[in-house]
């Protein structure tokens, strides 16, 4: 595969999956710079990965393999970022913010999500994205039975969050 | 109170014009650029090593093997090409393992885990596979070259050679053995942890 053949590919994977893409840098990241930083980056890595793609597997299994993937690294390394460039008010962002006014219900709950640690997180939105055991069980490389655990608890968890959260009182 | 359904219909309320836009030919232009710079760090550190080793011995053999001449330069050049070759056997097998990790996200964690072990291993090593060799060789070298002088040379030349793996063991520290720390400890979570959901730290 040549570079061009690479780059329409990856133009593709962007529009095709651009709703699941756009979640994870939501679920990983908060600041408006450090969204455009982690979407730059899973990008580059979707990129990267498209000539290794088989056949066999799901493009929406695949990209979200990369993009998980992609996320947790960057997570990791931000981390340790002390200083990083400051975005000024006015420079243009990657990411453009839609004009509808943002649910205070999504909000929150992208919250909760970013709240959780990366596994969970990452169970969390392929859970909430409709994927099935089995699919889930692919992207991340474990058993259906160890997802069937782990969904159950991060379910409680979310609920029981909604429960004792006062934010969320009257949010139905 | 909020059942898991109730977030499912918050969840499945975003839609495309609640969605974040994104200018699609800033991203690929920021792709086109940042993949020209794409290439792993242990791989280039690798090469580059392997690389001034080869150049290093084949320098120091010029003497002995074309002009008969400096054979106390045949130790230190055999050393250098060695280290050449453990470092070019070590690659290769490192390709080799890593081919085998699976797409999953489990298999990527384990091959950043296993590429982060790899690299440590290489610069702990480093003393072992650069420094000795470097010193055994300048050791053997300044009798020859300096012989009514300088034996403070010989401190000197040991001080900047371990002086080079100060700013490597603060890498290893610092960085990378808390990063594989930290992808060792998501690995077994995803693997095997069945306790409670926590929030990240």
């Amino acid at each position: 595969m040549n570079r061009n053949q690479q780059n329409r590919e990856l133009r593709r994977w962007l529009s095709q999956h651009r709703g699941l893409l756009l979640k994870v840098v939501r679920s990983f990241a908060t600041a408006r710079s450090d969204q455009d930083d982690l979407f730059q980056e899973i990008a580059i890595r979707l990129w990267e990965s498209i000539p290794n793609h088989r056949d066999g597997i799901a493009e929406t299994t695949w990209t979200y393999r990369v993009a998980l993937y992609a996320a947790i690294n960057w997570s990791k390394k931000e981390k340790r970022i002390r200083h990083r460039n400051q975005t000024l008010d006015g420079a243009e962002h990657l990411l453009i913010r839609p004009e509808e006014p943002p649910d205070p219900r999504l909000d929150w709950l992208y919250e909760q999500i970013s709240r959780l640690d990366e596994i969970d997180r990452s169970l969390t939105l392929l859970l909430l994205d409709g994927l099935s055991y089995r699919e889930m069980s692919e992207t991340l490389g474990i058993s259906v039975s160890n997802v069937g655990v782990k969904i159950n608890r991060i379910k409680k968890h979310l609920s029981g969050i909604s429960a004792n959260d006062p934010s969320t009182a009257g949010k139905r | 109170m909020m059942n898991f359904d109730d977030l499912q219909v918050i969840w499945d309320s975003q839609s495309e014009r609640t969605m974040y836009q994104f200018d699609e030919q800033a991203l690929l232009s920021a792709v086109e650029r940042r993949s020209r710079s794409i290439a792993s760090m242990v791989s280039c550190f690798e090469i580059m090593m392997a690389l001034n080793l080869i150049a290093l011995g084949i320098m120091l053999l010029a003497e002995p093997v074309l002009e008969q001449k400096e054979f106390y330069q045949l130790p230190q050049a055999a050393m250098a090409l060695g280290a050449a070759i453990y470092i070019w056997r070590s690659r290769q097998t490192r390709i080799r393992t890593e081919a085998q990790f699976d797409e999953s996200l489990l298999g990527k964690l384990d091959r950043s885990i296993y590429q982060l072990g790899y690299k440590i291993g290489l610069s702990k090593g480093f003393p072992w596979w650069f420094t000795m060799p470097m010193l055994i060789g300048v050791t053997v070298t300044l009798p020859f070259v300096y012989d009514s002088k300088p034996i403070w040379l010989w401190p000197i030349v040991f001080g900047g050679l371990m002086g080079c793996y100060i700013p490597i063991d603060r890498e290893i520290r610092n960085k990378l053995s808390p990063v594989k720390t930290e992808l060792e400890s998501l690995r077994d979570k995803l693997a095997n942890g069945n306790e409670n959901p926590k929030t990240s730290t």
